[in-house]
């Protein structure tokens, strides 16, 4: 990024006015990313969607929907219900497969000047260490980032996200299965969060993300059935801003990976929070769905931010809450 | 996108209609696409909500008629004259129209009536068209928008549960009638309303070879494809309500599974 000079040097006399662009770059895991604003897995779709919202050039990085290494179908709706400030889903992980993926969306993304992130999942370790073996290698993607958390499916990430020893078997085997970039994101279902960032670094996850959805529930008081055919489902919004911050904050503290912070992001101020508590990224996910344009309001507000504030690159808010 | 609000009207009991200036809407909404709009400011209610297109007029407004159901179309009344709607839109894919087809028949449950009416205007343009609505609902007060399809010259059929207004009893049981003594073959149905109301619609348009297209509604997340939440099963697995609808070919839908 660096200076720019706004207004016109006339014959090289006169300079009206210089003004500091901050400079929003930054390196997570092993990827540079021109600023940290990355979108959340499942909010995303396969980037494409917000195309006619959005220039996708601007974003630090896109997390796309996870991908699994067959299809699948999904859970039967209803798939989501809205809560205060919230919502609940519970889509059950449908996608198309990382080879239809490949196949069908990549090619329409590789054209943009931005970070292709892709978030992974299985049943079993074989399947993580299968999707992850169909991705390595393939030319414009960027990272993968792990899902070991999502609540939704009854044999899936649950069950390895919060079981320090699954946990780390996966973590590691998808480790051994490729040399891209890893992010391992967790799951906020556990009692301390700490324990499964320490997995994920001790496994050789070059970051992690957090923090996936809790799982929550609502019922129909009238038909007295729950909200959604899954009966629970993954709550996101900013209701759980504050539960995400504390865990973000504790997570920074524990790991010399970098954190990413996740967790009902609606603004450049929410955005910068996670920042200050430690997030050396953060992802956008529920926000995407009330305002497309979410992500790059988020930029432009975190740019603004610090020109205010006189600072001139996004390192000197990153970790600087004063407690 | 921010479309100021022209009027805001309550109808009759819990039914309303918004008309917002929107240019871009208005330029490109084909009959049975929807708008996502945002209710309130705050994070309560979170999402916005999807609106059928009601009507275009020519000084480029929009409008949309909707029935409170809840929280967030409660807000929504509460907006007045002047404000601006944050508003998306036109999303999803609206109703084909076969320039073949001549006979037209248009068949609202309830609130089912919003999109129809779009679509009626659409279809007069062509002045060959035979508009017949079957309109049905619960009392008289939930019967509207029988003025707009007079002066498009349709034949109007009415029914409603309790008897309050034209025939009592179901709109689809007098949409059965009707097809009792129809010889025609050419003729299009198209209809919005409850899911039940739309199963037997299909069933009685199938079983007579009639092309039958339907709107459906389901809770939406994002509007544009991207969240997944709002699928209905189809014979080719779930489709997407927003981007693959909200109009289908009823044969396209598990009506089993909805």
């Amino acid at each position: 990024m660096g200076e720019v000079i706004k207004g016109s040097r006339v014959r090289g006399q006169r300079v009206r006015k210089t003004e500091i662009k901050p400079d929003l770059s930054v390196n997570i895991a092993g990827i540079e990313m021109k600023n940290p604003v990355m979108t959340a897995s499942g909010t995303f779709g396969y980037g494409i969607e917000y195309a006619p919202y959005i220039d996708l050039n601007r974003l630090g990085a896109i997390v796309l929907k996870g991908l699994s290494a067959r299809p699948r179908k999904g859970n039967p709706p209803p798939r989501i219900c809205e809560t205060p400030s919230g919502m609940l889903n519970a889509i059950g992980l449908e996608n198309i497969g990382a080879e239809a993926f490949i196949k069908e969306k990549l090619p329409l993304l590789r054209k943009y000047d931005t970070k292709i992130i892709l978030n992974i999942f299985g049943d079993s370790i074989p399947e993580y260490v299968e999707v992850a073996e169909i991705l390595d290698k393939v030319d414009g993607i960027t990272g993968l980032e792990i899902n070991i958390s999502c609540p939704n499916v009854q044999k899936g990430g649950m069950v390895f996200g919060t079981d320090p020893v699954t946990a780390s078997e996966v973590l590691t085997a998808v480790r051994n299965a490729t040399s891209l970039p890893l992010i391992a994101k967790l799951s906020p279902n556990v009692t301390d969060i700490t324990t499964f960032a320490k997995i994920a670094e001790d496994s050789g996850c070059n970051a992690v993300s957090l923090i996936n959805t809790l799982l929550g529930m609502a019922v129909d008081i009238r038909t007295r059935r729950p909200m959604l055919a899954n009966i629970t489902g993954g709550l996101s919004g900013p209701a759980i801003k504050p539960v995400a911050l504390r865990m973000v904050w504790q997570a920074s503290k524990a790991v010399k990976i970098p954190v990413i912070g996740i967790g009902g992001i609606m603004t450049a101020d929410d955005a910068i929070e996670f920042l200050l508590v430690g997030a050396r990224a953060v992802q956008i996910g529920t926000a995407n769905f009330v305002n497309p344009t979410a992500t790059v309001d988020i930029i432009e507000g975190i740019e603004k931010y610090l020109t205010k504030n006189n600072l001139s690159d996004i390192n000197q808010i990153i970790g600087r809450v004063v407690i | 996108m921010k479309a100021e609000i022209l009027s805001h009207l309550n109808l009759t009991g819990p039914y309303y209609k918004l008309k917002l200036y929107s240019p871009h809407i208005y330029k490109n909404a084909m009959p049975g696409q929807f708008a996502m709009l945002r209710v309130g400011e705050t994070s309560d209610p979170l999402l916005r909500r999807p609106f059928s297109i009601h009507k275009k007029n020519p000084d480029k407004t929009i409008e949309i008629l909707y029935k409170i159901v809840g929280k967030g179309t409660r807000l929504l009344s509460t907006l007045v004259k002047g404000k601006d709607m944050d508003i998306i839109g036109p999303l999803g894919n609206g109703f084909v129209i076969d320039k073949k087809i001549k006979n037209h028949i248009l068949i609202a449950g309830g609130i089912g009536i919003a999109p129809l009416l779009f679509l009626a205007h659409e279809l007069s343009r062509d002045k060959r068209s035979r508009i017949t609505l079957f309109l049905g609902a619960r009392h008289k007060e939930d019967i509207l928008c029988i003025q707009n399809f007079k002066r498009l010259k349709a034949r109007i059929n009415i029914s409603t549960e309790d008897g309050s207004l034209g025939k009592q009893g179901l709109i689809s049981e007098l949409f059965e009638v009707s097809l009792a003594d129809l010889n025609e073959q050419k003729i299009a149905v198209y209809s919005c309303g409850p899911n039940n109301m739309l199963r037997e619609i299909h069933r009685l348009a199938a079983a007579k070879g009639l092309p039958c297209q339907v709107s459906l509604e389901a809770r939406m997340g994002c509007g544009i494809g991207a969240c997944l939440g709002c699928v209905v099963e189809g014979k080719e697995g779930y489709e997407k309500v927003c981007t693959d609808g909200p109009v289908f070919d009823a044969g396209e839908v598990e009506w089993g599974r909805l």
